[in-house]
């Protein structure tokens, strides 16, 4: 079955626009990142979509760099968000802002 | 071209400068009063020795420098050749610097041996002597520097040395004042020398003071060119500005004004007696001060074209001489005295140079070297005797206590009032008569107002005799006021000065200074019997003993300066004594070489009235001052006509005032610090504005990074479907 190329760009695009407007909106860190996990994942959505759309294997090989990057970066932003609210006892992102004046 | 070369010379300059570095170098790390001074003594002795046999012709190959026309020269090394201008590290040595040089090694090693003793027990021993080779080294540049460059070299390092020894006690702050003060005037009168160099080269494109020949290459003297190739100057005040040779004239004479404290550059001489009484006695008296003499008879042959230039230094020497007089005969600091004697002693050459007597101009250098340092280094005897105190006020009757002292002060005194066959008598004299006669000499014909000059000169020859026996009066006879109380005697200018014991007793000082004094002495009296006058040798009694041509002094100058006139009246002179070489036996005494019985006649006359007016104001002295020594004198005199305070007030305070106000407070801290603090403010407003877009919030910096991911992405797309369709 051929699927449509535009039809996985949409969702795509649709997924990485929640995730960009969760990562703006949201104030719970872990909120935040979760957003960001779902645009890195629209983007490895494309990734492969295009890959398969020009029988192209680079696009499926660039989305395992992608999947190990956003593992490492799991373990440190979760790292980060466990120190932060063992300081503040809040996971509340405006909380951080500490460093101004 | 011939040329006599002798290597010994460089010797004279090098031996202090190695002594000054030893001293300076070992001398620092032994701290030995005794090796110190042998060490910077034997140094100015090998520049002795070695000059008495180059200017005399002992133990060398060819003949002294004294007696023969061209000059010994040494050419050490080429120091710059740019084109063709070309400046010679070389040394020279004709009958005019060998006569200085003589004079300035003895007298200078006469000064160190004294300064051996003067200076026992001061912690900057080996600084002291290493400074004072190191003047000696530059003054000795200065004289025998074949050139204009290298002779300033040495007249900036003799202002330098001046400097150093003025603030040598640097812990007084009257010192370290006197030392700038001295510093600041010296390089007002640089600037004259400066260009005056320079507009000599313009002019003659050589700054030569020799006729020579370096590596094959021919160079002409200064003095060679302007005498060949230019012709005398008009004597107009717009020939001063004119940028010819009275304009080179002019501004040599400015440096010589600021070296050798001529008015208006004169204030610093007195001050600069805050050095210690050595140096007063060998820079301020004996050789520095004499280094505009030097540089205006070196010129003479500029000047002899110049008549503008000669009539203003005689008119500056002149008023110099009266006015320092006038300021020393109401001065009680014992240095002051002969400080302001020294200046006047000094318009005194200067007034002979403008006349046209520059034979007479050196002769009173040497003798006023001989009998001023003996003054000084009396005086210094004193000081050291009466545990540092100057304050004439204070002392009387030290005849008793320091009789040698005071014996060979007698002499100096004697010399400096003009008593016959003490130094001083023959040479100013020489300068009186020779302003008298002005007319006959002066290369531009008539002097104006030479007889006004003259009469300026007896009054201060007057002056000098009433100053010199108060000086001597309040000193050395009298009571003994060692104790007395003054009004002025409010915080006293010198640091070391504590009050004498109830039990003082003045003391003879020790033999190392005695011995130069006693030595100066003997010159300060036959010294001038080097140049006795035709006039007076060809005395009746005189002439046996010493001979008709008793002027060996003239003799030997004579040719470095001859002048142009009378190089004229002599050949037509001697054309007529061939003609009638009868008469001319016959009668030997009236016409012998240029001497006419009417100016011999005059010349004894004035020799007589000099004499009798120097007894006049010897005995005035006396009198006004031998019972009462502390006679109150016109306080305008004391206060120096206030000089001081109306250079402070023109000049000094406006320019203080200028830089504060405008320079500092202006345009230092309004514009510089304006720019520099300005860029600060600037960067720190534009940051405030900028500031506001750094919340500290994560969620608004995401939102930027998306607006503007948006932003690229969307021209991207714009311009990519531009361009494909």
């Amino acid at each position: 079955m051929e699927s449509n190329l535009a039809n996985y760009l949409a969702l795509s695009g649709v997924l990485f626009a929640i995730g960009a407007v969760g990562v703006i909106y949201k104030r719970n860190a872990i909120g935040m990142f979760m957003c960001i996990e779902l645009m890195l994942n629209a983007v490895n959505l494309s990734l492969v979509a295009f890959s398969r759309h020009y029988g192209d294997v680079t696009g499926q090989l660039f989305v395992f760099m992608v999947m190990s990057v956003a593992a490492a970066e799991a373990a440190v932003g979760l790292g980060i968000i466990i120190a932060f609210f063992r300081n503040k006892v809040s996971v509340d992102v405006d909380d951080a802002s500490i460093l101004k004046n | 071209m011939e040329m006599t070369e002798n290597n010994l010379l460089s010797l004279i300059v090098f031996a202090p400068l190695v002594g000054a570095v030893i001293n300076w170098i070992v001398g620092g790390k032994l701290k030995n009063e005794l090796f110190s001074g042998v060490v910077a003594s034997v140094a100015v002795a090998v520049s002795c020795v070695i000059a008495f046999m180059i200017a005399f012709g002992f133990g060398i190959a060819h003949e002294g420098a004294l007696f023969i026309d061209k000059p010994v020269l040494d050419h050490v090394a080429t120091w710059m050749q740019v084109g063709g201008f070309r400046a010679d590290f070389g040394l020279g040595m004709d009958r005019l610097s060998g006569i200085y040089v003589c004079f300035i090694t003895f007298v200078g090693l006469l000064i160190h041996i004294f300064a051996t003793g003067y200076m026992h027990g001061d912690k900057g021993f080996y600084r002291f002597f290493a400074y004072l080779n190191l003047f000696m080294f530059s003054m000795l540049t200065l004289i025998l520097a074949d050139n204009y460059l290298l002779m300033f070299v040495g007249w900036e390092g003799v202002g330098l040395c001046s400097y150093l020894l003025i603030g040598y006690f640097i812990q007084k702050d009257e010192a370290r004042k006197a030392a700038k003060k001295a510093f600041v005037m010296n390089r007002i009168g640089d600037w004259g020398v400066l260009m005056a160099i320079f507009l000599t080269y313009s002019l003659t494109g050589t700054i030569s003071f020799f006729d020579k020949v370096v590596d094959g290459e021919k160079i002409t003297s200064v003095f060679t060119y302007v005498t060949s190739n230019l012709s005398a100057e008009p004597m107009t005040a717009a020939a001063i500005l004119g940028g010819g040779l009275t304009t080179i004239g002019v501004l040599l004479f400015i440096g010589a004004c600021g070296k050798s404290a001529q008015i208006p550059l004169f204030t610093w001489l007195p001050d600069a007696m805050a050095g210690p009484t050595p140096v007063s006695a060998l820079i301020h008296a004996a050789t520095m001060v004499t280094a505009g003499v030097y540089l205006v008879v070196r010129s003479n042959s500029i000047y002899q074209m110049a008549p503008t230039a000669m009539v203003i230094i005689a008119v500056i020497g002149a008023s110099t001489a009266i006015f320092a007089a006038s300021i020393g005969l109401a001065q009680n600091d014992i240095k002051k005295v002969l400080a302001y004697s020294t200046v006047s002693q000094l318009g005194y050459m200067f007034l002979a140079c403008g006349v046209g007597a520059f034979v007479a101009a050196i002769f009173h250098v040497m003798t006023h070297a001989f009998f001023k340092a003996l003054l000084f280094l009396g005086s210094g005897s004193v000081i050291h005797g009466m545990h540092h105190e100057q304050d004439m006020r204070k002392m009387g009757n030290l005849r008793k206590y320091m009789p040698i002292t005071f014996a060979t002060m007698v002499t100096g005194w004697l010399a400096i009032s003009g008593i016959p066959i003490f130094a001083g008598f023959f040479s100013k004299d020489e300068i009186l008569y020779r302003t008298f006669a002005a007319d006959k000499y002066f290369p531009a014909g008539e002097f104006p107002g030479n007889e006004i000059l003259w009469v300026v000169g007896i009054i201060t020859a007057v002056m000098t005799a009433i100053y010199m026996t108060r000086m001597m009066v309040m000193t050395f006879w009298g009571e003994e006021r060692f104790h007395t109380k003054l009004d002025d005697d409010h915080g006293h200018h010198n640091d070391e000065h504590h009050p004498l014991p109830a039990d003082f007793k003045p003391h003879e000082s020790p033999a190392v200074m005695t011995i130069p004094l006693i030595v100066l002495a003997v010159l300060s009296t036959i010294g001038g019997l080097v140049g006795i006058p035709y006039a007076l040798s060809s005395l009746p009694g005189v002439e046996s003993i010493v001979g008709k041509d008793a002027n060996h002094f003239e003799q030997v100058l004579e040719p470095i300066v001859k002048l142009k006139n009378e190089a004229a009246a002599d050949s037509t002179e001697h054309a007529i004594g061939s003609e009638h070489s009868a008469v001319a036996e016959s009668a030997p005494e009236e016409n012998h070489g240029g001497h006419s019985p009417e100016a011999i006649a005059k010349e004894r006359f004035l020799a007589a009235l000099s004499v009798g007016l120097a007894a006049f104001g010897i005995i005035v002295g006396w009198i006004l001052f031998r019972k009462k020594p502390l006679r109150k004198l016109p306080r305008i005199l004391e206060e120096k006509w206030r000089i001081d305070e109306i250079y402070n007030g023109l000049i000094v305070d406006p320019l203080t005032r200028l830089s504060r106000q405008s320079l500092w407070k202006g345009f230092d801290l309004g514009f510089i610090d304006g720019i520099v603090n300005g860029a600060g403010e600037a960067v720190v407003s534009i940051g405030g504005v900028v500031r506001r877009i750094q919340g500290g919030f994560v969620r608004a910096y995401a939102a930027v990074i998306l607006i503007g991911a948006v932003v690229v992405i969307g021209y991207f797309i714009y311009y990519g479907l531009k361009l494909i369709g």
